[in-house]
Protein backbone atom coordinates (compact mmCIF):
# COMPACT_ATOMS: atom_id res chain seq x y z
CA UNK A 1 0.00 0.00 0.00
CA UNK A 2 2.78 2.15 1.22
CA UNK A 3 4.42 1.66 -2.68
CA UNK A 4 1.82 2.25 -4.35
CA UNK A 5 0.97 5.51 -2.46
CA UNK A 6 4.44 6.52 -3.15
CA UNK A 7 4.22 6.32 -6.97
CA UNK A 8 0.41 8.56 -6.87
CA UNK A 9 1.79 11.27 -4.40
CA UNK A 10 5.67 10.98 -3.43
CA UNK A 11 6.00 12.11 0.30
CA UNK A 12 1.86 11.61 1.04
CA UNK A 13 2.11 8.48 3.23
CA UNK A 14 4.37 10.09 5.51
CA UNK A 15 1.90 13.06 6.16
CA UNK A 16 -0.68 11.25 6.97
CA UNK A 17 1.44 9.06 8.95
CA UNK A 18 2.48 11.74 10.87
CA UNK A 19 -1.22 13.24 11.49
CA UNK A 20 -0.42 16.32 8.51
CA UNK A 21 -2.85 14.78 6.01
CA UNK A 22 -5.96 13.07 6.19
CA UNK A 23 -5.73 9.35 5.17
CA UNK A 24 -8.91 9.61 2.91
CA UNK A 25 -7.33 12.88 0.82
CA UNK A 26 -7.25 12.08 -3.00
CA UNK A 27 -4.27 10.50 -3.08
CA UNK A 28 -5.12 7.83 -0.53
CA UNK A 29 -8.17 7.43 -2.56
CA UNK A 30 -6.72 7.08 -5.45
CA UNK A 31 -4.18 4.39 -3.81
CA UNK A 32 -6.74 2.31 -2.50
CA UNK A 33 -8.01 2.31 -6.16
CA UNK A 34 -5.25 0.59 -7.64
CA UNK A 35 -4.97 -2.08 -4.73
CA UNK A 36 -8.33 -2.85 -5.80
CA UNK A 37 -7.99 -3.06 -9.37
CA UNK A 38 -5.03 -5.35 -9.06
CA UNK A 39 -7.88 -7.51 -7.28
CA UNK A 40 -10.59 -6.67 -10.21
CA UNK A 41 -7.98 -6.99 -12.94
CA UNK A 42 -7.04 -10.35 -12.15
CA UNK A 43 -3.36 -9.13 -11.61
CA UNK A 44 -3.46 -10.89 -7.90
CA UNK A 45 -4.04 -14.45 -8.47
CA UNK A 46 -7.26 -16.09 -7.05
CA UNK A 47 -7.91 -16.67 -3.22
CA UNK A 48 -4.71 -13.86 -2.55
CA UNK A 49 -6.95 -12.09 0.15
CA UNK A 50 -6.59 -15.73 2.11
CA UNK A 51 -2.73 -16.35 0.90
CA UNK A 52 -0.08 -15.20 3.30
CA UNK A 53 2.96 -13.99 2.85
CA UNK A 54 5.06 -16.51 5.31
CA UNK A 55 4.45 -19.40 4.53
CA UNK A 56 2.12 -19.30 1.54
CA UNK A 57 4.08 -16.51 -1.00
CA UNK A 58 7.18 -17.22 0.39
CA UNK A 59 6.75 -21.22 -0.37
CA UNK A 60 5.67 -20.59 -3.80
CA UNK A 61 8.28 -18.22 -5.13
CA UNK A 62 10.91 -20.53 -3.79
CA UNK A 63 8.99 -23.58 -5.46
CA UNK A 64 9.54 -21.98 -8.81
CA UNK A 65 5.11 -21.49 -8.88
CA UNK A 66 5.48 -17.59 -9.51
CA UNK A 67 8.23 -15.71 -10.92
CA UNK A 68 7.75 -12.86 -8.75
CA UNK A 69 6.98 -11.83 -5.15
CA UNK A 70 6.97 -8.59 -3.36
CA UNK A 71 9.90 -8.84 -0.11
CA UNK A 72 12.29 -6.33 1.14
CA UNK A 73 15.86 -6.14 1.14
CA UNK A 74 16.23 -8.92 4.14
CA UNK A 75 15.05 -11.38 1.12
CA UNK A 76 18.53 -10.45 -0.99
CA UNK A 77 19.79 -12.71 1.57
CA UNK A 78 18.64 -15.78 -0.86
CA UNK A 79 20.82 -14.32 -3.30
CA UNK A 80 23.44 -16.30 -2.01
CA UNK A 81 23.68 -20.13 -2.85
CA UNK A 82 23.95 -21.45 0.67
CA UNK A 83 20.97 -19.24 1.89
CA UNK A 84 18.81 -20.04 -1.30
CA UNK A 85 19.56 -23.86 -0.84
CA UNK A 86 18.66 -24.05 3.40
CA UNK A 87 15.70 -21.89 2.39
CA UNK A 88 14.74 -24.23 -0.34
CA UNK A 89 14.95 -27.22 1.59
CA UNK A 90 12.95 -25.56 4.65
CA UNK A 91 10.07 -24.74 1.60
CA UNK A 92 10.17 -28.19 0.96
CA UNK A 93 11.80 -28.82 -2.21
CA UNK A 94 13.29 -32.29 -2.60
CA UNK A 95 16.57 -32.16 -4.55
CA UNK A 96 16.61 -28.26 -3.82
CA UNK A 97 18.23 -26.79 -7.19
CA UNK A 98 19.41 -23.24 -5.97
CA UNK A 99 17.88 -20.44 -8.54
CA UNK A 100 19.17 -16.81 -8.85
CA UNK A 101 16.82 -13.76 -7.40
CA UNK A 102 17.35 -10.57 -8.55
CA UNK A 103 15.78 -7.22 -7.11
CA UNK A 104 13.88 -5.09 -9.19
CA UNK A 105 12.15 -1.24 -8.90
CA UNK A 106 8.41 -1.71 -7.63
CA UNK A 107 6.70 -0.71 -11.07
CA UNK A 108 4.96 2.77 -11.56
CA UNK A 109 1.97 2.47 -11.14
CA UNK A 110 0.72 5.85 -9.94
CA UNK A 111 2.70 8.19 -12.19
CA UNK A 112 5.63 8.31 -10.49
CA UNK A 113 8.56 6.36 -9.43
CA UNK A 114 8.33 4.83 -5.97
CA UNK A 115 10.57 5.83 -3.22
CA UNK A 116 11.96 3.04 -1.29
CA UNK A 117 10.99 3.00 2.86
CA UNK A 118 12.26 1.02 5.65
CA UNK A 119 12.65 0.81 9.37
CA UNK A 120 14.83 -0.35 12.14
CA UNK A 121 13.91 -4.17 11.34
CA UNK A 122 14.56 -4.79 15.27
CA UNK A 123 15.92 -3.61 18.64
CA UNK A 124 18.78 -5.32 20.57
CA UNK A 125 17.90 -4.96 24.52
CA UNK A 126 19.43 -6.11 27.36
CA UNK A 127 17.20 -6.93 30.18
CA UNK A 128 18.09 -5.33 33.52
CA UNK A 129 18.23 -8.90 35.61
CA UNK A 130 20.76 -10.48 33.38
CA UNK A 131 23.53 -11.98 34.73
CA UNK A 132 27.06 -10.72 32.76
CA UNK A 133 25.20 -7.25 31.94
CA UNK A 134 28.63 -5.80 31.19
CA UNK A 135 29.39 -8.60 28.92
CA UNK A 136 26.52 -8.59 27.09
CA UNK A 137 26.40 -5.00 27.00
CA UNK A 138 29.92 -5.05 25.22
CA UNK A 139 28.79 -7.40 22.72
CA UNK A 140 25.80 -5.78 21.50
CA UNK A 141 28.27 -2.16 21.49
CA UNK A 142 30.58 -4.47 19.04
CA UNK A 143 28.05 -6.01 16.93
CA UNK A 144 26.39 -2.35 16.00
CA UNK A 145 28.63 0.02 16.68
CA UNK A 146 32.66 -1.86 15.44
CA UNK A 147 33.64 -2.27 12.21
CA UNK A 148 33.95 -6.33 12.41
CA UNK A 149 30.97 -6.88 14.15
CA UNK A 150 29.03 -4.61 11.04
CA UNK A 151 31.16 -6.58 8.67
CA UNK A 152 29.58 -9.85 10.21
CA UNK A 153 25.94 -7.89 9.77
CA UNK A 154 26.55 -6.81 6.23
CA UNK A 155 27.90 -10.01 4.66
CA UNK A 156 24.66 -11.66 5.80
CA UNK A 157 22.93 -9.59 3.34
CA UNK A 158 19.85 -10.17 5.29
CA UNK A 159 20.10 -6.27 7.28
CA UNK A 160 21.42 -3.16 5.86
CA UNK A 161 24.17 -1.89 8.23
CA UNK A 162 23.70 0.77 10.00
CA UNK A 163 27.35 1.87 10.31
CA UNK A 164 28.08 4.35 7.44
CA UNK A 165 30.48 3.08 4.76
CA UNK A 166 30.53 -0.49 5.33
CA UNK A 167 29.95 -3.19 2.66
CA UNK A 168 29.47 -6.50 2.03
CA UNK A 169 31.98 -8.22 0.97
CA UNK A 170 31.31 -9.28 -2.36
CA UNK A 171 34.62 -11.19 -2.56
CA UNK A 172 33.56 -13.84 -0.01
CA UNK A 173 29.88 -13.96 -1.19
CA UNK A 174 28.99 -16.67 -3.38
CA UNK A 175 25.69 -15.50 -5.11
CA UNK A 176 24.00 -18.99 -7.05
CA UNK A 177 25.17 -16.81 -10.58
CA UNK A 178 27.43 -13.49 -10.10
CA UNK A 179 27.04 -12.94 -13.93
CA UNK A 180 23.23 -11.60 -13.69
CA UNK A 181 23.18 -10.86 -9.66
CA UNK A 182 26.30 -9.16 -8.45
CA UNK A 183 25.16 -6.04 -10.21
CA UNK A 184 21.70 -5.62 -9.54
CA UNK A 185 22.01 -5.98 -5.56
CA UNK A 186 25.20 -3.71 -5.49
CA UNK A 187 22.73 -1.09 -6.70
CA UNK A 188 19.89 -1.69 -4.77
CA UNK A 189 22.38 -1.67 -1.53
CA UNK A 190 23.51 1.57 -3.10
CA UNK A 191 20.02 2.96 -3.45
CA UNK A 192 19.17 2.06 0.26
CA UNK A 193 21.37 3.91 2.19
CA UNK A 194 20.20 7.38 1.95
CA UNK A 195 16.41 6.00 2.37
CA UNK A 196 15.21 7.89 5.36
CA UNK A 197 10.97 7.74 5.07
CA UNK A 198 9.62 5.03 7.53
CA UNK A 199 7.73 1.79 6.99
CA UNK A 200 6.55 1.11 10.63
CA UNK A 201 7.81 3.35 12.58
CA UNK A 202 5.15 6.83 12.34
CA UNK A 203 2.37 4.07 12.68
CA UNK A 204 1.20 2.25 15.90
CA UNK A 205 -0.40 -1.04 15.95
CA UNK A 206 -3.86 0.42 15.29
CA UNK A 207 -3.09 2.55 12.43
CA UNK A 208 -1.53 -0.30 10.64
CA UNK A 209 -4.49 -2.81 11.58
CA UNK A 210 -7.17 0.16 10.49
CA UNK A 211 -4.80 -0.15 6.79
CA UNK A 212 -5.17 -3.61 6.79
CA UNK A 213 -9.03 -3.23 7.26
CA UNK A 214 -9.24 -1.01 4.36
CA UNK A 215 -6.65 -3.09 2.33
CA UNK A 216 -9.30 -6.35 2.58
CA UNK A 217 -12.42 -4.67 2.09
CA UNK A 218 -11.39 -2.89 -0.80
CA UNK A 219 -10.22 -5.91 -2.11
CA UNK A 220 -12.75 -7.94 -1.51
CA UNK A 221 -15.27 -5.26 -2.84
CA UNK A 222 -17.11 -4.96 0.83
CA UNK A 223 -16.23 -1.42 0.47
CA UNK A 224 -15.47 0.99 -2.19
CA UNK A 225 -12.18 3.39 -2.03
CA UNK A 226 -13.71 6.22 -0.62
CA UNK A 227 -15.77 4.21 2.07
CA UNK A 228 -12.32 2.43 2.96
CA UNK A 229 -10.40 5.73 3.15
CA UNK A 230 -13.08 6.96 5.54
CA UNK A 231 -13.23 4.26 7.67
CA UNK A 232 -9.40 4.35 7.64
CA UNK A 233 -9.55 8.10 8.94
CA UNK A 234 -11.85 7.64 11.54
CA UNK A 235 -9.43 4.66 12.87
CA UNK A 236 -6.33 6.60 12.72
CA UNK A 237 -7.86 9.66 14.20
CA UNK A 238 -9.31 7.44 17.43
CA UNK A 239 -5.92 5.96 17.80
CA UNK A 240 -4.09 8.90 18.17
CA UNK B 1 -6.73 -42.87 64.63
CA UNK B 2 -5.19 -39.41 64.04
CA UNK B 3 -7.49 -38.65 62.03
CA UNK B 4 -10.72 -39.10 63.74
CA UNK B 5 -9.27 -37.61 67.18
CA UNK B 6 -8.70 -34.52 64.63
CA UNK B 7 -12.07 -34.64 63.74
CA UNK B 8 -13.27 -34.79 66.97
CA UNK B 9 -11.38 -32.28 68.38
CA UNK B 10 -12.93 -30.41 65.37
CA UNK B 11 -16.22 -31.01 66.86
CA UNK B 12 -16.19 -30.83 70.78
CA UNK B 13 -14.49 -26.57 69.55
CA UNK B 14 -17.46 -25.78 67.57
CA UNK B 15 -20.06 -23.64 69.61
CA UNK B 16 -23.26 -24.87 70.57
CA UNK B 17 -25.32 -26.08 67.85
CA UNK B 18 -28.21 -24.11 66.53
CA UNK B 19 -31.58 -25.97 65.23
CA UNK B 20 -30.94 -29.16 63.68
CA UNK B 21 -30.05 -27.54 60.63
CA UNK B 22 -26.29 -26.75 62.48
CA UNK B 23 -25.93 -30.52 64.16
CA UNK B 24 -26.82 -32.04 60.25
CA UNK B 25 -24.06 -29.63 58.34
CA UNK B 26 -21.03 -30.06 61.56
CA UNK B 27 -21.34 -34.37 60.58
CA UNK B 28 -21.64 -34.03 57.18
CA UNK B 29 -18.05 -31.71 57.55
CA UNK B 30 -15.82 -33.99 55.14
CA UNK B 31 -12.86 -35.26 57.50
CA UNK B 32 -10.03 -35.65 54.89
CA UNK B 33 -10.43 -31.47 54.13
CA UNK B 34 -7.39 -31.28 55.89
CA UNK B 35 -5.65 -33.31 53.87
CA UNK B 36 -6.80 -31.75 50.36
CA UNK B 37 -6.55 -28.19 51.58
CA UNK B 38 -3.45 -27.39 50.21
CA UNK B 39 -4.02 -28.71 46.44
CA UNK B 40 -7.38 -27.09 46.84
CA UNK B 41 -6.09 -23.61 47.50
CA UNK B 42 -3.67 -24.23 44.92
CA UNK B 43 -5.64 -25.02 42.05
CA UNK B 44 -9.03 -22.78 43.27
CA UNK B 45 -7.21 -19.92 44.76
CA UNK B 46 -5.09 -19.79 41.71
CA UNK B 47 -7.84 -19.87 39.52
CA UNK B 48 -10.28 -17.71 41.25
CA UNK B 49 -7.49 -15.69 42.09
CA UNK B 50 -6.54 -15.62 38.20
CA UNK B 51 -10.37 -14.58 37.15
CA UNK B 52 -10.30 -11.92 40.08
CA UNK B 53 -6.97 -10.06 38.51
CA UNK B 54 -8.73 -10.48 34.99
CA UNK B 55 -12.10 -8.10 35.95
CA UNK B 56 -9.02 -5.65 38.05
CA UNK B 57 -7.67 -5.48 34.69
CA UNK B 58 -10.16 -4.95 32.11
CA UNK B 59 -10.72 -2.07 34.00
CA UNK B 60 -7.54 -0.56 32.92
CA UNK B 61 -6.24 1.05 29.51
CA UNK B 62 -3.26 -0.88 29.92
CA UNK B 63 -0.48 -2.02 27.11
CA UNK B 64 0.74 -4.72 29.63
CA UNK B 65 3.98 -3.11 30.17
CA UNK B 66 3.61 0.52 31.40
CA UNK B 67 3.46 0.82 35.42
CA UNK B 68 1.05 2.71 35.53
CA UNK B 69 -1.94 1.38 33.93
CA UNK B 70 -5.11 4.09 33.33
CA UNK B 71 -8.26 3.14 35.27
CA UNK B 72 -11.01 3.33 32.68
CA UNK B 73 -13.86 1.42 34.86
CA UNK B 74 -16.35 0.05 32.27
CA UNK B 75 -15.43 2.14 29.03
CA UNK B 76 -14.14 -1.27 27.50
CA UNK B 77 -17.31 -2.98 27.95
CA UNK B 78 -19.17 -0.25 26.50
CA UNK B 79 -16.49 -0.04 23.46
CA UNK B 80 -17.03 -3.54 23.48
CA UNK B 81 -20.79 -3.23 23.18
CA UNK B 82 -20.30 -1.20 19.78
CA UNK B 83 -17.85 -3.21 18.31
CA UNK B 84 -19.12 -4.51 15.11
CA UNK B 85 -16.36 -7.23 15.31
CA UNK B 86 -17.16 -7.92 18.93
CA UNK B 87 -20.80 -9.46 17.50
CA UNK B 88 -19.82 -10.87 14.39
CA UNK B 89 -17.49 -13.37 16.66
CA UNK B 90 -20.83 -13.69 19.05
CA UNK B 91 -22.40 -14.53 16.00
CA UNK B 92 -19.85 -16.83 13.98
CA UNK B 93 -19.38 -18.67 17.61
CA UNK B 94 -23.38 -19.61 17.92
CA UNK B 95 -22.98 -20.60 13.99
CA UNK B 96 -20.26 -22.66 14.66
CA UNK B 97 -21.75 -24.56 17.34
CA UNK B 98 -24.98 -25.00 16.03
CA UNK B 99 -23.63 -26.80 12.94
CA UNK B 100 -20.63 -28.08 14.73
CA UNK B 101 -22.71 -29.88 16.85
CA UNK B 102 -25.61 -30.94 15.15
CA UNK B 103 -23.26 -32.55 12.54
CA UNK B 104 -20.98 -34.23 15.25
CA UNK B 105 -24.10 -35.56 16.98
CA UNK B 106 -25.47 -36.88 13.79
CA UNK B 107 -22.04 -38.77 12.31
CA UNK B 108 -21.03 -39.82 15.60
CA UNK B 109 -24.52 -41.08 16.08
CA UNK B 110 -24.57 -43.35 13.00
CA UNK B 111 -20.62 -44.65 13.11
CA UNK B 112 -21.66 -45.63 16.57
CA UNK B 113 -25.01 -47.66 15.79
CA UNK B 114 -23.26 -48.96 12.77
CA UNK B 115 -20.26 -50.21 14.38
CA UNK B 116 -22.64 -51.80 16.90
CA UNK B 117 -24.03 -54.58 14.61
CA UNK B 118 -22.04 -57.07 13.05
CA UNK B 119 -19.12 -55.32 10.76
CA UNK B 120 -15.96 -57.04 9.94
CA UNK B 121 -12.54 -55.40 11.35
CA UNK B 122 -14.68 -53.23 13.27
CA UNK B 123 -11.72 -52.29 15.21
CA UNK B 124 -10.11 -51.10 12.25
CA UNK B 125 -13.31 -48.61 11.15
CA UNK B 126 -13.14 -47.16 15.33
CA UNK B 127 -9.28 -46.39 15.12
CA UNK B 128 -9.87 -44.59 11.95
CA UNK B 129 -12.61 -42.68 13.02
CA UNK B 130 -11.14 -41.87 16.10
CA UNK B 131 -7.69 -40.66 15.17
CA UNK B 132 -8.46 -37.74 13.69
CA UNK B 133 -9.37 -36.53 17.55
CA UNK B 134 -5.43 -37.05 18.79
CA UNK B 135 -3.89 -35.49 15.65
CA UNK B 136 -2.83 -31.96 17.03
CA UNK B 137 -4.36 -28.54 15.72
CA UNK B 138 -0.93 -27.48 14.24
CA UNK B 139 0.05 -30.25 12.30
CA UNK B 140 -3.72 -31.10 10.78
CA UNK B 141 -4.01 -26.92 9.95
CA UNK B 142 -1.54 -26.52 7.53
CA UNK B 143 -2.26 -29.45 5.56
CA UNK B 144 -5.80 -28.15 5.55
CA UNK B 145 -4.47 -25.13 4.12
CA UNK B 146 -2.55 -27.03 1.52
CA UNK B 147 -5.83 -28.58 0.51
CA UNK B 148 -8.27 -26.31 1.09
CA UNK B 149 -5.76 -23.41 -1.51
CA UNK B 150 -7.34 -22.36 -5.14
CA UNK B 151 -5.17 -25.14 -6.66
CA UNK B 152 -5.44 -27.71 -3.79
CA UNK B 153 -6.29 -31.21 -3.57
CA UNK B 154 -9.92 -30.19 -2.60
CA UNK B 155 -10.20 -28.08 -5.82
CA UNK B 156 -8.84 -30.99 -7.88
CA UNK B 157 -10.84 -33.74 -6.39
CA UNK B 158 -13.93 -32.15 -7.39
CA UNK B 159 -12.72 -31.44 -10.93
CA UNK B 160 -11.70 -34.78 -11.41
CA UNK B 161 -15.53 -35.74 -10.48
CA UNK B 162 -16.81 -33.30 -13.08
CA UNK B 163 -17.42 -30.89 -10.46
CA UNK B 164 -15.52 -28.58 -11.53
CA UNK B 165 -17.50 -25.20 -11.88
CA UNK B 166 -17.48 -25.83 -8.02
CA UNK B 167 -13.71 -24.89 -7.55
CA UNK B 168 -13.15 -21.70 -5.70
CA UNK B 169 -10.71 -20.22 -3.80
CA UNK B 170 -11.58 -21.83 -0.10
CA UNK B 171 -9.81 -19.55 2.51
CA UNK B 172 -9.91 -16.85 0.20
CA UNK B 173 -13.47 -16.12 0.50
CA UNK B 174 -15.32 -14.79 3.49
CA UNK B 175 -18.68 -16.80 2.66
CA UNK B 176 -16.40 -20.22 2.61
CA UNK B 177 -13.89 -19.42 4.97
CA UNK B 178 -16.22 -20.24 8.23
CA UNK B 179 -17.70 -23.40 6.37
CA UNK B 180 -13.84 -24.39 6.06
CA UNK B 181 -13.05 -24.30 9.58
CA UNK B 182 -16.72 -25.67 10.68
CA UNK B 183 -15.94 -28.88 7.98
CA UNK B 184 -12.41 -29.09 9.77
CA UNK B 185 -13.86 -29.07 12.93
CA UNK B 186 -16.30 -31.77 12.51
CA UNK B 187 -13.46 -33.60 11.19
CA UNK B 188 -11.37 -33.44 14.13
CA UNK B 189 -14.01 -34.18 17.07
CA UNK B 190 -16.39 -36.62 15.45
CA UNK B 191 -14.52 -39.54 16.84
CA UNK B 192 -15.27 -38.02 20.32
CA UNK B 193 -19.36 -38.10 19.90
CA UNK B 194 -18.70 -41.73 18.07
CA UNK B 195 -16.86 -43.21 21.40
CA UNK B 196 -18.87 -41.51 23.79
CA UNK B 197 -21.92 -42.38 21.88
CA UNK B 198 -20.30 -45.99 21.05
CA UNK B 199 -20.14 -46.40 24.39
CA UNK B 200 -23.48 -45.29 25.84
CA UNK B 201 -25.24 -47.34 23.62
CA UNK B 202 -23.65 -50.35 25.01
CA UNK B 203 -25.28 -49.24 28.28
CA UNK B 204 -29.00 -49.44 26.61
CA UNK B 205 -31.06 -52.05 27.74
CA UNK B 206 -30.54 -55.24 25.11
CA UNK B 207 -34.34 -56.51 26.17
CA UNK B 208 -35.87 -52.73 24.90
CA UNK B 209 -34.24 -53.52 21.70
CA UNK B 210 -35.49 -56.86 21.40
CA UNK B 211 -39.02 -55.98 22.79
CA UNK B 212 -38.75 -53.23 19.64
CA UNK B 213 -37.83 -55.68 17.12
CA UNK B 214 -40.98 -57.68 17.91
CA UNK B 215 -43.37 -55.33 17.72
CA UNK B 216 -41.95 -54.86 14.31
CA UNK B 217 -40.67 -51.61 14.85
CA UNK B 218 -37.69 -50.68 11.85
CA UNK B 219 -33.83 -49.63 12.24
CA UNK B 220 -34.69 -45.84 11.70
CA UNK B 221 -37.66 -46.11 14.20
CA UNK B 222 -35.34 -48.14 16.68
CA UNK B 223 -33.18 -45.49 16.19
CA UNK B 224 -35.42 -42.46 16.99
CA UNK B 225 -37.62 -43.93 19.80
CA UNK B 226 -35.08 -46.04 21.96
CA UNK B 227 -31.67 -45.35 21.14
CA UNK B 228 -32.00 -41.56 21.03
CA UNK B 229 -33.38 -41.28 24.04
CA UNK B 230 -31.45 -43.74 25.38
CA UNK B 231 -28.32 -41.44 25.38
CA UNK B 232 -29.60 -38.69 26.32
CA UNK B 233 -27.12 -38.65 28.93
CA UNK B 234 -24.65 -38.36 26.54
CA UNK B 235 -26.20 -35.79 24.09
CA UNK B 236 -26.46 -32.99 26.95
CA UNK B 237 -22.76 -34.25 28.05
CA UNK B 238 -21.63 -33.27 24.75
CA UNK B 239 -23.78 -30.06 24.00
CA UNK B 240 -22.27 -28.63 27.11
CA UNK B 241 -18.59 -29.96 26.05
CA UNK B 242 -19.33 -28.40 22.44
CA UNK B 243 -20.36 -25.22 23.47
CA UNK B 244 -17.95 -24.20 25.67
CA UNK B 245 -15.30 -25.72 22.75
CA UNK B 246 -17.06 -23.22 20.49
CA UNK B 247 -16.58 -20.28 23.20
CA UNK B 248 -12.70 -21.75 23.33
CA UNK B 249 -12.28 -22.26 19.56
CA UNK B 250 -8.80 -20.97 18.66
CA UNK B 251 -6.27 -23.39 16.95
CA UNK B 252 -7.90 -24.09 13.93
CA UNK B 253 -9.78 -20.59 12.96
CA UNK B 254 -5.97 -19.30 14.05
CA UNK B 255 -4.02 -21.23 11.85
CA UNK B 256 -5.99 -21.57 9.01
CA UNK B 257 -7.31 -18.09 7.99
CA UNK B 258 -5.89 -16.39 11.55
CA UNK B 259 -9.53 -15.38 11.56
CA UNK B 260 -9.66 -13.95 8.00
CA UNK B 261 -10.36 -12.84 5.45
CA UNK B 262 -11.70 -9.57 6.40
CA UNK B 263 -12.83 -10.87 9.92
CA UNK B 264 -14.97 -14.24 8.39
CA UNK B 265 -13.71 -16.47 10.68
CA UNK B 266 -12.79 -14.47 14.02
CA UNK B 267 -14.04 -16.15 17.38
CA UNK B 268 -13.66 -14.70 20.41
CA UNK B 269 -10.35 -16.64 21.75
CA UNK B 270 -8.72 -15.30 18.32
CA UNK B 271 -10.38 -11.77 18.66
CA UNK B 272 -8.80 -12.12 22.36
CA UNK B 273 -5.81 -12.63 21.27
CA UNK B 274 -5.39 -10.35 18.90
CA UNK B 275 -5.92 -7.53 21.22
CA UNK B 276 -4.06 -8.61 23.73
CA UNK B 277 -0.86 -9.97 22.36
CA UNK B 278 0.18 -8.01 18.59
CA UNK B 279 -1.91 -4.56 19.36
CA UNK B 280 -1.07 -4.40 23.60
CA UNK B 281 -4.80 -4.01 24.24
CA UNK B 282 -4.57 -5.65 27.68
CA UNK B 283 -7.46 -4.63 29.01
CA UNK B 284 -9.59 -4.54 26.06
CA UNK B 285 -8.56 -8.36 25.90
CA UNK B 286 -9.39 -8.73 30.00
CA UNK B 287 -13.32 -7.11 29.40
CA UNK B 288 -13.50 -10.02 26.46
CA UNK B 289 -12.08 -12.70 28.37
CA UNK B 290 -14.57 -12.06 31.52
CA UNK B 291 -17.79 -11.71 29.09
CA UNK B 292 -16.09 -15.10 27.38
CA UNK B 293 -16.01 -16.87 31.11
CA UNK B 294 -19.90 -15.11 31.38
CA UNK B 295 -21.07 -16.61 28.19
CA UNK B 296 -19.77 -19.98 29.06
CA UNK B 297 -21.22 -20.24 32.74
CA UNK B 298 -24.61 -19.05 31.05
CA UNK B 299 -24.81 -21.66 28.45
CA UNK B 300 -23.74 -24.25 30.77
CA UNK B 301 -26.28 -23.33 33.07
CA UNK B 302 -28.94 -23.08 30.61
CA UNK B 303 -27.71 -26.84 28.90
CA UNK B 304 -27.57 -27.95 32.68
CA UNK B 305 -31.32 -26.51 33.20
CA UNK B 306 -32.57 -27.72 30.11
CA UNK B 307 -31.12 -31.21 30.54
CA UNK B 308 -32.59 -31.36 34.40
CA UNK B 309 -36.44 -30.37 33.34
CA UNK B 310 -36.02 -33.11 30.84
CA UNK B 311 -35.39 -36.00 33.40
CA UNK B 312 -37.63 -34.62 36.08
CA UNK B 313 -40.05 -35.30 33.49
CA UNK B 314 -39.18 -38.77 32.59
Amino acid sequence: MQAIANSVEPGFWTKASKGDAKWNEPAMVKTLDIWKQLFSRGIMQEGAIGYQQYPDANNDFLTGKYAMVMMGTWYTQYSTEKAMTAALKAAGVSGAKPFPILPIQFPNVGGNTSEMFGDADYGLSISTKAKDKAAAEAFVTWLTTSQAGQQAVADQLNDVPALKGIEPNFEEINFVDPATQEAPVKDLLAKVAPVTQPRFALLNQDVQDAIFQAAQSTATGKATPEEAANTLQEAAAAAQ
Amino acid sequence: MAGTSIAERGLREKPAPAAGGGRRSRRLQPQGLHWILPALVLSVGLIYYCIWYTAVISTWDWDGIDPNPERVGAENYIRIAQDPIFWKTIQHTIVFFVVTFVLQTALGLIFAVLLHSKVKLAVVYKVIIFIPVVLAPAITAPVFRQIYAPDGQFNSVLEFFGLGFLAQPWLGQESTALAVIMAVTVWQWTGLTFVLYFAAMGQIDQSLLEAARIDGAGNFRTLIHIIWPGVRGTTLALAILSAIGALKTFDIPYLITVGGPNYATEFLGTYIYRKTIPQSHVGYGAALSIILLVLALVMALILQVRGGEKRVVR
